[in-house]
């Protein structure tokens, strides 16, 4: 089985604050790794690590078992050897955002076809159909021709997924994707990624929502201080915690 | 019937306006629409151009390119556009090595000075604009596409400047305006546009309340189609940022 993504050894500090402390992960096809932790504790910086949004200081990312290869510039930062490998891999690594952003100019079908129009150059009907059986299986096909900024948050943020499935990637990520919804809206994006990581996609996701969690995740990963304080199955960790800070977090977010 | 018929069917007068001289200018006016219009839409096309590059100079991050793209805008944007207009036409012609070079044919010509100087007054005002439009552009909406494999050129045409430009808009259209209303400053280098025929009538028959009414009345509906123009350009662009009024 390929490895879908590998992660060793990663460092990322901004100025003199250290973020992620060196941390190694693996992920199969078809797992679905939750990333939780308190706020500041390096889990969206690491996601961000993974497609270049944020450049790490030190450590290797395979996609695919491909490595992303890194180099340093003229003042000795890290930075991407090849930016176009990098344009290449982040199609295989599509992202949904806490904020969506989705695409204010565009209609809600032009964000979904842009990427694979533009950068993957299928053709425009292709993309278009495409992209219609993406909008239903969000459940958003009837918003197709309007815009983003006229949607809720819930169906904006399905959009986004559409939108990222579109490229057609093999592991997506997802960015706290529930923490700028209306509770109310929750349950309608957790309903389409449930119904994601039943199809077998790769996911990682940092997210807040235990239940989700603890229902769907096949790795769960606590982050504490830019380290993996402790990570296994989603059985043992939530019912059998052995850190004591895995503990104090788990009972100040599985109240209620 | 005949404007002729019109004007003569008039009062003489009307509340101590010379209606039927008013009536008679009209025609004479109208013929300076074509050449405001003309310099409106040749300073506008290439003033465009030249902000578009300074813009991009000013954000390029080339401490070079930066300064000289400041140094441009707070020139042009400090001086009166008389005063510019004033420079190119008269100080131009001072220097030999212009009279020598292959520029003087249009140099010499008080239609390119005044294209020139709207044009290099527009395109400060203008890359300012697009400098706002561009740094307005939400940073997420560049990660995104960039998270789906867009960068560089593509990048720029296909997400940031489409937002820049629409973000842009209102403001542009507020420029648009402003440049009607400036090229009525050309007529003091000869150029016959509306205030300039205005100008050439009034010096005949001293009547300015009169003749300056009309050429007002010209600009006020120049500018309310430009104000439809980019109303339309609004509506059909941003649908998402109109309210229905």
């Amino acid at each position: 089985m390929i490895t879908a993504l590998k992660i060793k050894n990663l460092t990322k500090s901004f100025g003199s604050l250290d973020v992620i402390k060196g941390i190694s992960l693996t992920a199969n096809q078809g797992d679905v790794i939750c990333i939780i932790g308190s706020s500041g504790s390096g889990k969206s910086t690491l996601l961000r690590c993974i497609n270049l949004l944020e450049t790490p200081d030190s450590g290797d990312v395979w996609v695919n078992e491909e490595l992303i290869s890194m180099t340093k510039n003229k003042a000795g930062d890290p930075c991407p050897a090849d930016y176009k490998q990098v344009d290449r891999i982040r199609t295989k690594l599509a992202m949904v955002f806490q904020d969506f952003n989705l695409w204010t100019h565009m209609t809600v079908l032009q964000n979904v076809i842009e990427s694979p129009i533009h950068v993957q150059k299928i053709s425009k009907q292709n993309a278009i159909d495409r992209g219609y059986d993406l909008l239903k299986k969000v459940g958003i096909n009837e918003k197709a021709e309007q815009y983003p900024s006229s949607l809720s948050g819930g169906q904006q943020q399905r959009v986004a997924i559409a939108r990222a499935l579109a490229v057609n990637p093999d592991i997506l990520l997802f960015d706290e994707p529930t923490s700028s919804l209306d509770p109310e809206l929750v349950g309608e994006v957790l309903r389409v990624m449930k119904s994601l990581a039943k199809e077998g996609r790769t996911m990682i996701v940092v997210t807040h929502e235990m239940g989700f969690a603890k229902e769907v995740a096949s790795k769960v990963v606590f982050l504490h201080e830019g380290l993996i304080e402790e990570q296994g199955e989603a059985k043992e960790v939530f019912n059998s915690p052995k850190s004591e800070r895995l503990k104090q977090f788990l009972a100040s977010n599985l109240e209620g | 019937m005949s404007i002729d018929g019109i004007c003569i069917s008039l009062p003489k007068e009307y509340l101590g306006l010379k209606v039927q001289l008013m009536c008679d200018s009209l025609p004479k006016l109208l013929l300076g629409i074509p050449l405001t219009i003309e310099l409106v839409a040749i300073s506008l096309s290439i003033g465009f151009v030249l902000a578009m590059c300074i813009a991009l100079m000013r954000i390029s991050g080339s401490r070079l390119l930066n300064i000289v793209s400041r140094s441009y805008v707070f020139y042009f944007r400090g001086t009166p556009l008389l005063v510019q207009i004033f420079l190119i036409y008269y100080g131009l012609a001072q220097f030999d090595l212009i009279k020598e070079s292959f520029l003087w044919p249009f140099f010499r010509e008080a239609y390119w000075c005044g294209i020139l100087a709207l044009t290099l007054n527009t395109g400060a005002y203008t890359a300012e604009i697009i400098r706002g439009g561009l740094q307005s552009v939400p940073h997420g909406q560049i990660e995104s596409a960039r998270s789906m494999g867009m960068s560089g050129i593509l990048l720029y045409r296909r997400v940031i400047l489409p937002i820049a430009f629409r973000q842009a808009l209102p403001a542009y259209g507020n420029e648009m305006i402003l440049m009607v209303k400036g090229t009525s400053l050309v007529s003091t280098i000869t150029l016959m546009e509306i205030t300039g025929i205005a100008r050439h009538i009034i010096a005949k028959y001293w009547t300015p309340v009169e003749i300056f009414l009309i050429a007002g009345i010209i600009y006020l509906f120049i500018n309310y189609l430009v104000t439809r123009i980019v109303r339309y350009a609004e509506n059909r662009y941003t649908p998402y940022l109109q309210t229905n009024e």
